[in-house]
């Protein structure tokens, strides 16, 4: 996969683990790790319509989602952190989450083939 | 080595920066945990240890970390809980937030409550925190140095480190001292000069109820009379020429502490009436103002004059006397405490070598004969200089006699050094060297930095001058 294809962008987190390769992997399986559990606690959430739980898991969702330079998610994710609060437009909230979820998981999906990490 | 005393302030902050700081990181996301744990780590100076919630995070918090950069929502506490927790059980803690949300009220509201610093995670997380967390380290050493030094001087001002010694009349001003320093009684302090008047008031202040609080001390006989009434009581601004500012006086200074006032027998008359009317009325007034301010002062004063004597040559007055004598402590001279003599020696010889970082020296037989003999004028003061002299001239570890150096030795070069020219001084520094090495010419020469022609020649002069006498 090109770099131009790639959903992320990786140089701040270069930046900050110091170019250490081993701890940069670390990170990156983290990431995936931690991403796929959110979301699959989105999914059940909206389920149960806990509106202020998808709010809470998306708001620390946002610094690592930075943290990885995934670009265009911005909006989606402020409008979420404060739907919870209020009446709720489901539909709006859902079609929101779902675009998370795929930007993320098509993602996660790159980072596993540009690291080399099995499922 | 020779440790200049300039150093030792220096040493104590080096010693202080290898002792590791310790950093707790409480943050539920476990990429910023790593990312925080890893970055600071990579800094020897720095102990990490990381919590993922709030729980965890308690039951450690009695180990009372120097920083602790918290996360503002964690699962089980919002940061404004937890910092409670923290100002509760670790006060001293210094808390950076870190924050996804950038929420300045939200910042407003702990900064207020004492949070050293609000950082958002962003792309400059770590750069950040290495600033927030540099200022602190300083912030951090120069408290523990200063907490540091402050155990030291207590150390110092401790009754066992400050009067040594076991005679009888010793015990008797520790006992008086002890009785003194449970009650706010006025204590006058009295003794020859270089009893060590000074160091008792400052012992009787540490052991009093106004520890806590100031002690000030002002040497009355240092102070021209003019200008004593402004120093004791604070003057407004332009209330004579040079009056640029308002200043508080001495006894302001020492609210709720200790006012030591030093060679109180040599006040005059008219500051004396000024004094007591303070004293009695417990209020003054700065020099050029009207305003009465209340003061609350423990007084200690202390005189090597007879105060009696002066009341009755009507240098001092009576009534002054009698509100000031309170518990007298009488310092005897060192004569009358000739048994506490060698302790003392002993005692400034190893102050002495330890703060200058010299190799502990001892005095020998004959040494200690010789400060037995004498009578000590000078008292305390003189016997620490004696001593303090000797440990600078004595090359082996044994003090030996010829390096106590008394007022009364005839050979002293020390002494009276005004009443010599320059050549004058330096046939005696020459004699007196030739004496101490047995009139090893060579090594006389060395140890003076001199060539062995010159000692030669001031030898042939003196000869020359006991032929002609």
């Amino acid at each position: 996969m090109s770099k131009q294809n790639a959903l992320y962008d990786l140089e701040c987190l270069r930046q900050q683990t110091g170019n250490d390769e081993v701890f940069l992997h670390s990170i990156v399986v983290l990431f995936i790790k931690q991403t796929s559990e959110n979301l699959a606690k989105i999914n059940q959430d909206i389920q149960i319509k806990n509106w202020p739980g998808i709010s809470f898991i998306i708001h620390k969702m946002k610094s690592n989602i930075k943290l990885f330079g995934i670009p265009g998610l911005g909006p989606a994710i402020d409008y979420l952190e404060e739907a919870s609060s209020g009446e709720v437009d489901e539909g709006k909230v859902i079609a929101q989450l779902k675009n998370i979820e795929s930007v993320l998981n098509e993602c996660i999906e790159q980072l596993k083939q540009a690291f080399q990490i099995d499922s | 080595m020779n440790v200049c005393p300039f150093e030792t302030k220096f040493v104590i902050y080096e010693v202080m920066k290898k002792i590791p700081i310790k950093i707790f990181v409480v943050e539920d996301d476990p990429i910023y945990r790593s990312l925080l744990v890893h970055f600071l780590s990579l800094n020897p100076d720095y102990q990490v240890k990381s919590y993922e919630n709030a729980a965890s995070f308690y039951k450690d918090l009695t180990e009372q970390p120097e920083i602790i950069t918290l996360d503002y929502n964690l699962p089980d506490a919002t940061g404004e809980l937890v910092l409670d927790k923290i100002l509760q059980v670790s006060p001293q803690s210094k808390v950076i937030f870190i924050s996804v949300k950038e929420d300045i009220k939200t910042a407003i509201n702990l900064f207020k409550k004492g949070v050293h610093d609000y950082i958002i995670k962003d792309e400059d997380v770590q750069q950040r925190l290495w600033v927030s967390i540099q200022n602190l380290k300083e912030n951090i050493l120069l408290k523990k140095e200063v907490a540091s030094l402050k155990n030291e001087v207590e150390k110092k001002l401790n009754l066992q480190h400050t009067l040594i010694g076991q005679s009888e009349g010793l015990k008797k001003v520790l006992d008086l001292m002890q009785k003194a320093a449970q009650v706010n009684i006025t204590t006058s302090i009295t003794g020859e000069t270089g009893t060590g008047k000074d160091l008792v008031a400052k012992s009787l202040h540490n052991l009093s109820a106004q520890k806590d609080h100031p002690f000030i001390a002002i040497n009355v006989a240092a102070i021209p009379h003019d200008l004593l009434e402004s120093e004791l009581f604070g003057h407004e601004k332009g209330a004579f020429t040079g009056a640029a500012s308002r200043r508080l006086g001495k006894m302001e200074e020492a609210q709720n502490g200790t006012l030591f006032l030093d060679e109180i027998g040599d006040m005059n008359l008219n500051m004396q009436a000024k004094l007591l009317r303070a004293l009695q009325e417990k209020e003054l007034t700065r020099v050029g103002g009207n305003e009465v301010i209340k003061i609350n002062v423990r007084i200690i004063v202390a005189t090597h004059r007879n105060l009696l004597m002066e009341v009755k040559k009507g240098k001092f007055r009576e009534d002054l006397y009698y509100r000031l004598l309170g518990l007298n402590i009488y310092l005897p001279p060192l004569r009358e405490r000739s048994s506490d003599i060698i302790l003392l020696a002993n005692f400034f010889i190893e102050t002495f070598c330890k703060e200058n970082g010299i190799h502990k020296k001892h005095l020998g037989v004959e040494a200690k004969k010789k400060l037995l003999k004498y009578h000590f004028p000078g008292n305390i003061r003189e016997l620490k200089s004696i001593i303090e002299l000797a440990c600078v001239l004595t090359e082996k570890d044994e003090i030996e006699p010829a390096f106590i150096q008394l007022q009364e030795d005839a050979h002293s070069v020390y002494t009276g050094l005004g009443h010599y020219t320059l050549k004058e001084y330096n046939e005696k520094l020459v004699e007196h060297y030739l004496q101490v090495y047995d009139h090893d010419v060579m090594t006389v020469a060395h140890k003076l930095g001199i060539g062995k022609t010159t000692v030669y020649r001031i030898i042939q002069r003196k000869r020359k001058e006991i032929l002609s006498k």
